[in-house]
């Protein structure tokens, strides 16, 4: 079953995936982008990672897309102004691809299969539930909200409080860079 | 293959409560939408709708049978509901000659799809118990809980944002920019209110959230009492519950925030080209919006499914217990909903720099403060 939701998933990833990229049409990707981010968000709920599918969603998902889709509207590309040139580069850059999947692939099929066992006892107790959580990683909330608050804020308070004040440096540098007048 | 691990009433039972939420979201639209003709109607002092009904001269039972039931109308205007699917369903489906068709056809459903989703998280009664096995009535219990509204709330802007864009039109272009822009906004008031709210509950999922106010600390007894009203969220995060509120119009764009379809000025918004289904659909995800956001405003806020003498009846019957504690979460849901139609018709619109003016410069400064001051008081 998990087995099969990772398939569903992952096709879902990858079919729009291609879409995203095919599409001669920009607002056409960029709505391809949003299955690509929900079996992203699948994805991390099979990994138990409750709380990355929830951000996934409503950063990339809600956010940053709802954004890029703004902003491509509003340019209104004319179908005549998007270049379609097959150039060399497309075909070394599918080379490349091809190139790093296989390499993937054969490092998996070499690690071989992990074990079988704790995802399906999670599953079993309902993914993404507490108690599929707690079997997942023996009473602590792996992925939880909670597990990610407590590692951030116990192991890796200095990181953190330094990418906020990037964040913060960059939010500055918009309104700046954005207003004429201040 | 690998094994479920599930036998097959669990599975079953699982699908109860999702049958029932889903079930009965569908069910009450239609008559939300009779409701707000007639609150319409009550608030500009006319009749509103009183034909469509089953008994009367002009009602169905004559209609079909003939029979006209002594020719008084009784709850005429009950079956309006139905002749308006009727009329949306066998209208032209018309797609102008300049959209983009694929997303033109797409767009209602962003506007159908994220509000239903938030019911998942929503606790709509306390467990039923049948022959040993506990049916919890929510359809899922996500670790993630609150952020789950969040995440689907966000999708909703898809809707309003792609019905605008591939309609081709001005009127429509421009309901869907506003739309972006008063979501995006108002989604960060939002987020920074229930963060209060988790820091207040030390938790996100609802369940527990609906738990934690069955018990409060009553002063007078001095002591931790159960199930009383003066433990719901609203007494604790009050600044918290009134800005919930007004986002929550916000984000459902309805008056005095209906930026997006404002007539005066946009004709109908996004939806100025969407006839037929299509805008039934439109039609039908703002009516679900406002159930699913009074569903979160009434557990968050207002005790969930919890009342008063909650504990007293569970020790005689539990499923007696839980059968009424669906119907007290139903009512709070309806309050709710009648509280938005009721500013519906009684609010004018705000401009929109207004909008934006509100959204920026009093609710995030506010909802902030309200942060603060919680982080403070928990410390």
């Amino acid at each position: 079953m998990v087995d099969l939701l990772f398939l569903a998933a992952a096709a879902l990833c990858v079919i729009s995936a291609c879409a995203i990229v095919t599409c001669k049409n920009p607002v056409y990707s960029v709505i391809g982008m949003l299955p690509f981010f929900l079996g992203i968000a699948g994805l991390f709920v099979l990994l138990e990672a409750t709380f990355l599918a929830a951000m996934q969603i409503m950063v990339y998902g809600g956010a940053i897309l709802v954004v890029f889709l703004f902003v491509i509207m509003l340019i209104n590309l004319r179908p005549e102004e998007i270049r379609d040139d097959f150039s060399f580069g497309r075909y070394l850059g599918l080379a490349a691809l091809a190139g790093v999947t296989g390499g993937v692939i054969l490092s998996f099929v070499r690690a071989g299969v992990p074990p079988d066992g704790e995802l399906e006892r999670a599953f079993a107790m309902g993914i993404g539930s507490r108690e599929g959580q707690e079997a997942m990683s023996g009473g602590v909330l792996f992925g939880s909200a909670e597990s990610i608050g407590l590692t951030l804020f116990r192991q890796y308070v200095i990181p953190l409080e330094l990418v906020g004040v990037l964040l913060m440096v960059a939010i500055l540098g918009a309104v700046i860079l954005s207003k004429k007048k201040l | 293959m690998l094994s479920l691990g599930l036998d097959a009433s669990a599975v079953g039972w699982k699908l109860l409560p999702v049958l029932l939420v889903f079930g009965a979201v569908l069910a009450v639209v239609p008559l939300l939408v009779y409701l707000e003709r007639k609150v319409c109607a009550w608030i500009q002092n006319r009749v509103g709708p009183n034909r469509v009904g089953l008994l009367g001269p002009d009602g169905l039972a004559q209609g079909v049978l003939g029979f006209s039931g002594g020719g008084k109308r009784i709850l005429g205007g009950l079956l309006q509901p139905l002749a308006d699917a009727i009329k949306l369903i066998s209208k032209e489906d018309f797609i102008p000659a300049q959209a983009d068709k694929f997303l033109f056809s797409l767009a209602p459903f962003f506007a159908l799809l994220p509000p239903f989703l938030t019911f998942v998280v929503v606790p709509v009664g306390a467990d039923l118990t049948f022959g040993g096995t506990t049916v919890p009535l929510i359809v899922a219990d996500l670790g993630v809980g609150m952020l789950w509204v969040l995440s689907v709330s966000s999708l909703a802007a898809y809707g309003v944002q792609l019905g605008g864009w591939a309609s081709n039109s001005k009127f429509s272009l421009l309901g869907g920019v506003r739309a972006t822009a008063q979501m995006i906004s108002y989604e960060i008031t939002m987020g920074l209110v229930l963060l209060s709210v988790f820091m207040h509950y030390d938790s996100l999922s609802l369940r527990e959230i609906v738990q934690a106010q069955a018990t409060y600390f009553d002063p007078l007894l001095g002591r931790l009492a159960a199930n009383g009203l003066g433990s719901w969220g609203v007494w604790h995060q009050p600044l918290a519950a009134l800005l919930f509120v007004i986002c929550a119009f916000a984000e459902n764009n309805r008056l005095p925030f209906d930026m997006p379809e404002c007539e005066a000025e946009l004709v109908g918004g996004y939806h100025t080209e969407y006839s037929s289904m299509k805008f039934g659909m439109f039609f039908q995800g703002e009516y679900i919006a406002m159930l699913a956001m009074g569903a979160v405003i009434s557990t968050l806020f207002f005790g969930g499914w919890h009342y008063p003498g909650y504990a007293s009846v569970a020790a005689a019957s539990p499923n007696l217990a839980a059968l009424i504690s669906l119907a007290v979460l139903g009512a709070k849901v309806m309050i709710f909903v009648l509280f938005q139609m009721w500013v519906r018709w009684t609010l004018p619109r705000f401009r929109y720099d207004q909008v934006m003016e509100l959204g920026w410069k009093v609710l995030i400064p506010l909802a902030l403060v309200n942060l603060v001051v919680t982080a403070l008081v928990n410390l």
